[in-house]
């Protein structure tokens, strides 16, 4: 997410990812390998049944944080990590050259991540039956105000599509499998913003609601 | 409602006399970015920390957040989900750490704060991620219960439970980021990790903290090296110096961001 950096060059293979298909930071990092055409060997850590929290896992990420992205030696955890990670590859970077758009971008990365953990327990609820906190809604809400409001005249959320549009698309998407669609349909700006990622290869592969249930994780 | 970016130079008529040098020519506070934060908020302490090493001056006003302004009208005039902190040059205004650091980044003078090889990126990015959900918020929590809340309300009593929880929740990853730093910084070179890191330990430091700090020997290395390393803009600066003591975060002073002659 910060800065311009080497590109890398090793061959586009060999590049492991174990996360969940309920997880929005793995979607994130779905969504990324897919724009820079990365394959990844995908492997299931089942957060919903807490592997995360298991020794064998916090053994490789003592925080307990996912997905887990291997390559070789080099390992990036986190979606933070792993999204500037996968940005080496591939052509071109995502990050914005202009300062401006680069602030811009980041800051819309901040506000994802305040609805993240609401819209994560939607997808649950729809998918598990697991409780879903009372204000979820409401801070979803809030936020998908300002977002619609800062896309107007937009085509992607600052310049060309970027890391924000990564963040934003894993959250869209999960409200359309938690049912919550009307969220994105009622707001013009988010609407046509939306019609237009979803038609992005990356899209295509990103877990449905019967593989988070299903705990099948797949690759772009 | 009132502007609250309208401080410092930017509340000078633009055709006041020490606007301009001795020959008319724009004098470089013209472009001076101005910051509204607050002395004891770890994010506004990263956005100056970045600004001081890249040579960018800054005019600081304080949102006062013990009397909660950033929830104030005018504030989320500037900043519309109330984050903190907000910056402004000329007529953008962009808000919060992530895109304000990177903002004064792509501004500033001097090598990328971001590590320019891939795998000590993501390392970067992990030890940010760590930093901001298993540090963080145990900081905050010891400000607000230690330091803002008594200032906002002498009767303030702190919930002596969350203090202790906060402390012993901060045991772990501060453990973690001892056993990590193996060379001169965390990630092997400054990076902007080393800015994070600096403003949670710096307002630990202040309210009480040092013990946690001392006790671990290579956290205490590189704080020692960190108070006097000296900003990477090539300006005769260490950006430590510009940190808030706790009577400046009792008093609400913040500090502008000053680099000397160019």
């Amino acid at each position: 997410m910060f800065g311009l950096f080497k590109k890398k060059n090793k061959a586009e293979t060999g590049m492991k990812l174990r996360g969940f298909p309920g997880d929005l930071s793995t979607v994130k990092c779905l969504i990324m390998a897919g724009e820079k055409q990365v394959k990844l060997e995908i492997e299931l850590l089942d957060t919903q049944a807490g592997e995360q929290d298991q020794a064998e896992y916090r053994a490789l990420s003592p925080f307990g944080k996912h997905p887990y992205l291997q390559e070789g030696d080099a390992v990036a955890i986190g979606a933070e990590a792993g999204l500037a990670y996968l940005d080496t590859r591939g052509k071109g970077f995502m990050n914005p050259k202009k300062a401006q758009h680069f602030g811009h971008q980041n800051y819309w990365w901040q506000v994802s991540e305040i609805v993240a953990a609401s819209v994560e327990s939607l997808v649950k609820a729809a998918a598990f039956g697991s409780d879903v906190a009372a204000d979820a809604e409401a801070i979803i809400e809030t936020n998908l105000n300002a977002f619609d409001s800062a896309l107007t005249g937009k085509k992607f959320i600052v310049g060309d599509y970027s890391h924000a549009d990564v963040h934003w698309t894993a959250v869209a998407h999960f409200l359309v499998l938690a049912g919550k669609q009307d969220m994105i349909d009622s707001r013009p700006n988010t609407k046509a913003w939306y019609d237009k990622v979803k038609q992005r290869p990356s899209y295509a592969s990103l877990p449905s609601l019967e593989d988070i249930k299903q705990k099948q994780l797949k690759a772009a | 409602m009132s502007d609250l970016f309208h401080f410092g130079s930017a509340a000078k008529a633009l055709d006041a006399d020490d606007r301009y040098g001795s020959d008319g020519e724009m004098k470089k506070t013209q472009y001076v970015m101005q910051l509204l934060g607050f002395p004891g908020h770890p994010d506004t302490l990263k956005v100056m920390l970045t600004a001081a090493e890249k040579g960018i001056e800054v005019e600081s006003a304080v949102v006062d957040m013990s009397a909660k302004q950033q929830d104030t009208e005018d504030y989320r005039k500037i900043s519309p989900l109330g984050i903190m902190p907000a910056l402004k040059e000329a007529d953008y205004i962009v808000t919060g750490e992530n895109g304000t650091s990177v903002f004064v980044e792509g501004r500033g003078l001097g090598r990328f704060l971001a590590p320019r090889n891939a795998e000590v990126l993501a390392d970067q990015n992990y030890w940010m991620d760590v930093g901001r959900t298993e540090v963080q918020p145990h900081v905050e929590t010891l400000m607000q219960e230690l330091v803002i809340g008594p200032m906002g309300d002498a009767s303030y009593a702190a919930d002596n439970a969350a203090v202790d929880a906060a402390r012993a929740g901060l045991a772990t990853p501060l453990d973690a980021l001892d056993a990590k730093i193996a060379s001169e910084y965390i990630v092997g070179e400054f990076s902007y990790v080393d800015i994070h890191f600096t403003a949670y330990l710096h307002l630990l430091s202040v309210i009480g903290g040092e013990e946690m700090l001392n006790s671990r020997p290579n956290v205490k290395g590189w704080f020692e090296k960190i108070k006097t390393h000296k900003s990477y803009s090539g300006q005769d600066i260490v950006a430590y110096d510009f940190m808030p003591s706790l009577e400046d975060i009792k008093s609400k002073t913040i500090a502008d961001i000053e680099c000397g002659e160019f």
